[in-house]
């Protein structure tokens, strides 16, 4: 082999050019390759469908199960008679509740109410009284 | 790039990608067939799409040395896992000049780093200039010049070696 750069890259490059001539030869069939490769994406798509629409099953399913079992729980809630233990002291009352009965005490117990009427509002007739000579 | 145009791309490269897909995968006929069946398979699916930015040529190429890389870091896994380790497939019968030649320009090729023998692949067979080398090993232009370089050196001297042996 020549030590000439020029001589260098011509050799190499037929090297090259021989090895990729053959490799390039040897090439499989694109349209086999393509067609192989469609069918593949076919399937690949086919089974990505059918993976979703079993998970959807399952969502749905796990959704449904859920909803039945929060609309089955409060319903045996009510079901279940209470304990006498436990009506017994819900209906308990201290014997010194009497104490704390003092006088104005339901005032507490309630809210105010206006006697105010719109009707009567509307009707009324408000003069004025600041700054007017009388 | 609407999918037909890239299917006649594809048809149009497919003798070119096959022997870039081979020197990838260190002239092993049956992975270079699955990398170049994988690489077609990202770009009709949309996985590696065409942006227009370099030619087709050197976007397929940078897609298939990806997958070379991808399928060789998974190769090596199976290799160690399940020993099975394959030399280069093709070995030509017959003890013509010619075989001979390429046989012994493989070898002195498969003797440099992986970067300086891709950059002169790609030079060389596939006649890009280095600045398309660069884009499609994703590397700079300056690094593929030096890679371009000492490659060429250094298959010289192995090529010289291997003459005078």
């Amino acid at each position: 082999m020549s030590s000439n750069g020029e001589d260098l890259d011509g050799e190499l490059g037929r090297l090259f050019e021989a090895q990729c001539r053959a490799d390039e030869s040897s090439a499989p069939d694109v349209r086999e390759l393509l067609a192989r490769l469609k069918d593949h994406r076919a399937r690949s798509r086919r089974i990505r469908s059918g993976r979703s629409i079993l998970l959807a099953a399952a969502a749905m399913i796990v959704v449904a199960m859920s909803v039945i079992l929060l609309r089955s729980n409060p319903r045996q809630a009510h079901q279940t008679p209470l304990p006498a233990v436990a009506t017994q002291i819900a209906e308990w009352k201290a014997p010194t509740d009497v104490l704390l009965q003092t006088p104005g005490s339901d005032l507490l117990r309630q809210l105010p109410v206006l006697e105010f009427r719109a009707s009567e509002a509307a009707s009324a007739v408000f003069e004025p009284t600041k700054g007017v000579e009388k | 790039m609407t999918p037909a145009e890239t299917e006649v791309e594809i048809e149009r490269l497919h003798a070119a990608g096959f022997a870039w897909a081979m020197a990838c995968c260190g002239r092993r006929r049956e992975r270079a067939e699955d990398v170049l069946q994988a690489s077609y398979l990202k770009i009709l699916d949309g996985r590696a799409r065409f942006e227009g930015r370099s030619s087709f040529k050197t976007f397929l190429f940078g897609v298939i040395r990806r997958t070379a890389s991808e399928e060789r870091r998974k190769a090596i896994l199976t290799d160690f896992v399940f020993r099975n380790g394959t030399g280069p497939e093709e070995s030509p019968a017959g003890g013509d000049p010619v075989s001979v030649e390429r046989l012994a320009f493989r070898a002195a090729l498969a003797k440099l780093p992986r970067r300086q023998s891709e950059v002169l692949e790609l030079v060389f067979s596939m006649g890009m200039t280095v600045q398309e080398a660069a884009e499609t090993l994703s590397i700079s232009a300056g690094s593929a010049r030096v890679h371009y370089d000492r490659g060429k050196k250094r298959l010289a001297l192995l090529l010289g070696k291997g003459n005078r042996g």
